[in-house]
């Protein structure tokens, strides 16, 4: 049987280390030359969830945001959006608001409230005198959004981007099943009227 | 189980004696000591006679996983010499020393292969060691070889090895592009395969062995005989029994009947011209002869060449007669094939196969019934793009594709007047047009061959250094022969292209405006150069900073941008104010996982930077005429800009002034493609829609169901004109055949459609999801062969030409004939085929598709 697919968006500024993200998580590597994405392109890796077996397809974006108005054909469906900006560049973590927005505009999820994001802060590897983004400062805005996880990451050095991966998967996968309740019942003000009637009926 | 090989001793001709374990992948051969007397195991020499390094097996699906090695063919030594066939990794070559490492570099080095050379390597039998998947073994110990040669969609060919014993060893892939056998240029007379990645598989450059598994065979061929399968061209038997032979020789077709076929039908000019390279073709032995006679149908005896040209067809008998024994040969022909393969899969013989095949294909072992190849697709799945996908390709397209679509084919290419109307729809216009009016087929006029060179260039100019040649003319040549890269020519010439410097003018005039421009440059560059109210301002910093980080992103591998700065303290206190003005920004200075920057890096970025002032400077002043209705925009630094940028600094030697005025120049051309509500883009990608709906419907229907009608993954390739997609020195014989506007504008669109073309029909059979198609296109990155796909560009373009220039006539014919456009607009014609066929076939050219046609700014 075909493993379960789970679309994963990445986004963040340009030179943030989306694409060294996903390729240290999907191949282990890391190259510090990969080139200026353009348009998009995606990866996929097998992974267990809960002795699941998930395929996961995480697709890397151009980080301008000028190219965003073409994100709606990338992010329809996805299933988890991960959020990564540079400890040692505050704008990048400034911007995380756009991204964040712009997403639940072009994807329009059922549920916007509930949808699952991660937010990785990358490049930890840089001497902490460069840093600019406070672990508080971050916390506190993941929080007002939702309790958004929050990993510190180096693609560069391999840390905890397996970690925060698993993270992801799993609340994608949780994600596609409760979108999949959608699927089953499009409309979903039928269930809950079908509930509260069930309800009556029993009381 | 297996059909005894009696006709040859198994492993028992010398002190070798094989007990062949299998576990699931791997295979242990052990060797123990034979009572053999004539030669004692410590007189046992065994004589490398040929090495190829860069030979992976891999043991996941994971490249990270894979081992390098190094296939040998090892002889023996004895009176009755055994011949072995031995995978070592590197790593248990390099614990053995150096020197036994040189041995297998020396012999891969070696041309010719001489089994008495007098300098014989004499090497350790590599030792057996499951858990590094070495093995070697008798030849006499093969049953078969599966062979892959490399293809578009798998850059390493592959060779899997099954055994007597029904045991398969590790399957080997052949990196060439990593071994030094198959690029060191000295072995080979190769012209032009320094470039070439993948090995280039064209006929013209075709070198004597194109991958590394050929290599292989053709070293193997003169201890074994190597009988290729007709039921699975991929299979090789080794020394066959009469039995193998005689299930392995029943002509299904002939290997190039498909070609064949190929070149018979429209297809060969018809409007998606898939250069002969791309079409699939078997792997063709290097000793068999692979060119035909002219007319070879007569002597040609497999089932597709029969159906080809059925004896009882003669040219008197009717058209449709004639298409309807055709079409029942061609169904016959496909289902007889599909149940060939099939019963391969489950025959006896295939057994040692069927580890190799993806699961989708291994399903089908056992599987009764018809067969739909769709499905396996589907089963595939996006996990598992690359194997069955590839799989699919190998087997699915020979058999199954090529005969439906030659019966589709030849279905079209016999239009008779009356059956016109029914055969439009799946015709699609362009052909129709085609097949009915006899308009001659476009060919390509390039000649990349002879590039313009200086000689030829300095002919152009009388003494004053006024041209003797019109521009169009100038532009003509470097459109169809390119700019020879050799010495500085480009640098000359790429300013006059780009319309930099002017051309109708002596080289005085010509200096003397090139100084102002010069000057000008200076001018602009200093309202942030030295300036520190405005290079600090916070939106400046942050363009600063958007334009180092891609700047250290940006063709590092040319010389000029692959070192690092000697001086590594780039910091605002020394005090030197170039330092202090170095675009690079204060947050990614060299420290981090950014890539340090250098002093051309930098110069890149100021150029930028100060294409940002330019820009400002042109949007304040002049209204621009190239966008109409538009307020123009100050785009600012856009990504791709730097990738557009790089490529004039590196060919204008680091000029800075001669690099900004072209890269300005570009930019006139391009800037459309970097507005912020991405209109430009769009507007390009829908005329590129817009052309691949009025020139292939087929191709247009496919990704309108698939949800990739947006285009999407062509929009590298057009944001930066392939920048991408080709190697350094392709993209700049690209950009400059594409500056000449010769014959359009937007001729980069053609070129778009060219690419597409050449891989419709993988795009058509086998890519079902918009996903799977932008992982396709992307994956094409520097795979292109440029030439040919000009080639195919211009013949697209010369169509586009000849489809609107019949269009506009019908029209016109229309118009006159008031009486036959009003039967049509209410439909109820009754004057037949031509009424109906204009109601059904006359597309509309929008704007964007007639503005195609413009050339020359």
């Amino acid at each position: 049987m075909r493993p379960q697919l789970l679309k994963v968006i990445i986004l963040g500024d340009s030179g943030v280390g989306k694409t060294s993200l996903m390729n240290q998580f999907v191949n282990s590597r890391f190259n510090s030359q990969y080139k200026a994405t353009i348009g998009a392109d995606f990866l996929t890796k097998e992974v267990t969830v809960d002795n699941r077996l998930v395929t996961m397809q995480i697709w890397d974006t151009a980080g301008q945001e000028r190219f965003q108005s073409l994100g709606v054909a990338y992010y329809r469906g996805a299933d988890c959006c991960v959020l990564v900006y540079d400890v040692n560049n505050s704008k990048s973590f400034e911007n995380l608001n756009n991204w964040r927005d712009e997403f639940l505009i072009q994807a329009s999820p059922h549920d916007a409230e509930r949808f699952p994001f991660v937010v990785l802060g990358n490049k930890i590897d840089v001497d902490e005198s460069r840093r600019q983004v406070t672990q508080k400062r971050v916390l506190a805005w993941c929080q007002s959004k939702g309790n958004i996880p929050y990993f510190e990451t180096s693609a560069k050095e391999a840390v905890n981007v397996q970690e925060a991966f698993a993270v992801v998967a799993r609340n994608a996968l949780q994600q596609e099943a409760e979108e999949q309740l959608y699927v089953d019942y499009p409309d979903p003000i039928q269930i809950d009227r079908e509930s509260t009637q069930s309800y009556g009926c029993n009381c | 189980m297996y059909p005894e090989k009696s006709h040859r001793p198994c492993s028992s001709d010398g002190s070798l004696s094989l007990s062949i374990i299998s576990s699931d992948s791997m295979v242990e051969i052990q060797r123990t000591q034979s009572e053999d007397r004539s030669t004692s195991v410590e007189e046992e020499k065994y004589r490398l006679l040929y090495s190829k390094s860069k030979v992976y097996v891999n043991p996941t699906a994971y490249a990270r996983d894979n081992i390098p090695g190094f296939v040998a063919l090892v002889k023996r030594e004895a009176v009755n010499p055994t011949y072995l066939l031995a995978w070592i990794p590197e790593s248990l070559l390099s614990e053995k020393g150096s020197g036994e490492w040189d041995k297998f570099v020396k012999i891969e080095e070696k041309a010719i292969l001489d089994e008495e050379d007098e300098d014989a390597v004499l090497i350790d039998l590599p030792t057996q060691r499951p858990e590094s998947y070495a093995f070697s073994v008798p030849l006499t110990s093969i049953y078969s070889l599966q062979v892959h040669p490399p293809t578009l969609s798998s850059w390493y060919g592959s060779i899997g090895i099954n055994l007597i014993s029904g045991s398969t060893l590790p399957t080997l892939h052949f990196h060439d592009d990593e071994s030094i056998s198959m690029t060191l240029p000295s072995r080979y007379a190769r012209h032009n395969s320094a470039n070439a990645y993948p090995p280039s598989t064209s006929s013209s450059s075709r070198p004597p062995t194109s991958w590394g598994g050929e290599d292989l065979l053709s070293r193997l061929r003169p201890y074994a005989h190597l009988l290729r399968s007709t039921l699975q061209p991929s299979l090789f038997i080794v020394d066959p029994s009469k039995a193998d032979i005689d299930a392995h020789t029943t002509q299904i077709f002939d290997d190039d009947a498909v070609d064949d076929i190929l070149a018979q039908s429209s297809y060969a000019s018809s409007h998606s011209p898939v250069p002969a390279h791309l079409r699939p073709r078997p792997l063709s032995s290097p000793n068999a002869p692979t060119d035909t006679a002219p007319s070879p149908y007569s002597n040609r005896s497999s089932i597709l060449h029969r159906a080809l040209y059925p004896p009882s067809i003669s040219t008197t008998q009717s058209n449709s007669q004639a298409r309807m024994a055709l079409l029942q040969s061609f169904s016959n022909i496909t289902r007889a094939t599909r149940y060939a393969a099939q019963n391969i899969l489950s025959h006896p013989l295939a057994k040692p196969i069927v580890p190799h095949l993806p699961d989708p294909v291994r399903s089908l072992v056992n599987v009764h019934g018809d067969l739909e190849w769709g499905s396996w697709v589907e089963k595939g799945g996006v996990g598992e793009f690359e194997s069955a996908r590839v799989y699919l390709a190998r087997w699915a397209r020979i058999v199954a594709e090529e005969g439906d679509r030659a019966r589709k084919r030849e279905a079209q290419a016999v239009p008779s007047s009356s059956d016109l109307v029914e055969e439009i729809s799946p015709l699609g216009v362009f052909e129709l047009l085609h097949s009915t009016i006899n308009l001659p087929s476009p060919s390509a006029s390039r000649d990349p061959e002879h590039p313009v060179d200086e000689e030829l260039w300095a002919k152009w100019f009388a003494e004053d250094g006024r041209p003797k040649v019109s521009i169009e003319e100038m532009k003509g040549q470097v459109f169809r022969r390119g700019i020879t890269p050799r010495g500085t020519l480009r640098k000359k010439m790429w300013p006059f292209i780009l319309g930099v410097h002017e051309w109708d003018v002596t080289s005085n005039e010509r200096d003397k405006r090139w100084e102002e421009k010069r000057n000008r440059y200076h001018h602009i560059k200093d309202e942030w150069w030295g300036v520190p109210e405005v290079f600090d301002r916070s939106d400046i910093l942050e363009e600063r900073h958007r334009i180092d980080v891609d700047c250290r992103r940006t063709d590092r591998t040319q010389p000029l941008f692959s070192t690092a700065y000697e001086d590594a303290t780039v910091d605002g206190k020394t005090g030197k104010n170039d330092r202090r003005f170095t675009t690079i920004s204060p947050q990614t200075s060299d420290i981090g996982s950014q890539s340090p920057s250098n002093e051309h890096i930098d110069r890149l970025a100021g150029i930028l930077l100060t294409y940002n002032f330019y820009d400002k400077e042109l949007g304040e002043s002049i209204s621009s005429p190239l966008i109409y209705g538009i307020q123009r925009e100050k785009p600012g630094y856009v990504q791709g800009m730097s990738d557009l940028c790089a490529p004039l600094y590196v060919v204008m030697s680091s000029d800075e002034e001669l690099t900004f005025w072209c890269f300005v120049e570009v930019m006139k051309r391009m800037n459309q493609n970097f507005l912020r509500d991405q209109s430009g883009m769009k507007k390009q990608l829908m005329t590129l829609q817009e052309l691949i709906s009025v020139m292939d419907p087929d191709l247009y229907r496919h990704l309108e169901k698939t949800d990739g009608l947006n285009l999407f993954f062509c929009f590298r390739w057009v944001l930066i004109a392939f920048k991408r997609e080709f190697p350094f020195d392709d993209v700049l014989r690209l950009w400059e055949v594409l500056w000449t506007d010769y014959y359009s504008n937007d001729f980069v669109l053609f070129v778009a459609l060219a690419v597409l073309e050449s891989h419709r029909d993988m795009i058509l059979r086998y890519l079902v999801e918009f996903d799977e198609i932008l992982k396709y296109c992307n994956e094409l990155s520097m795979t292109i062969e440029l030439d040919s796909t000009l080639a195919q560009a211009e013949v697209l373009f010369l169509s586009f030409a000849q489809l609107v220039a019949d269009i506009e006539r019908r029209r016109a014919e229309e118009t006159s004939n008031s009486t036959n456009g009003v039967l049509r607009r209410r439909g109820t014609s009754t004057s037949g085929v031509k009424a109906s066929l204009s109601k059904v076939a006359m597309p509309t050219l929008s704007d964007n598709l007639r503005d195609l046609l413009k050339a020359g700014r």
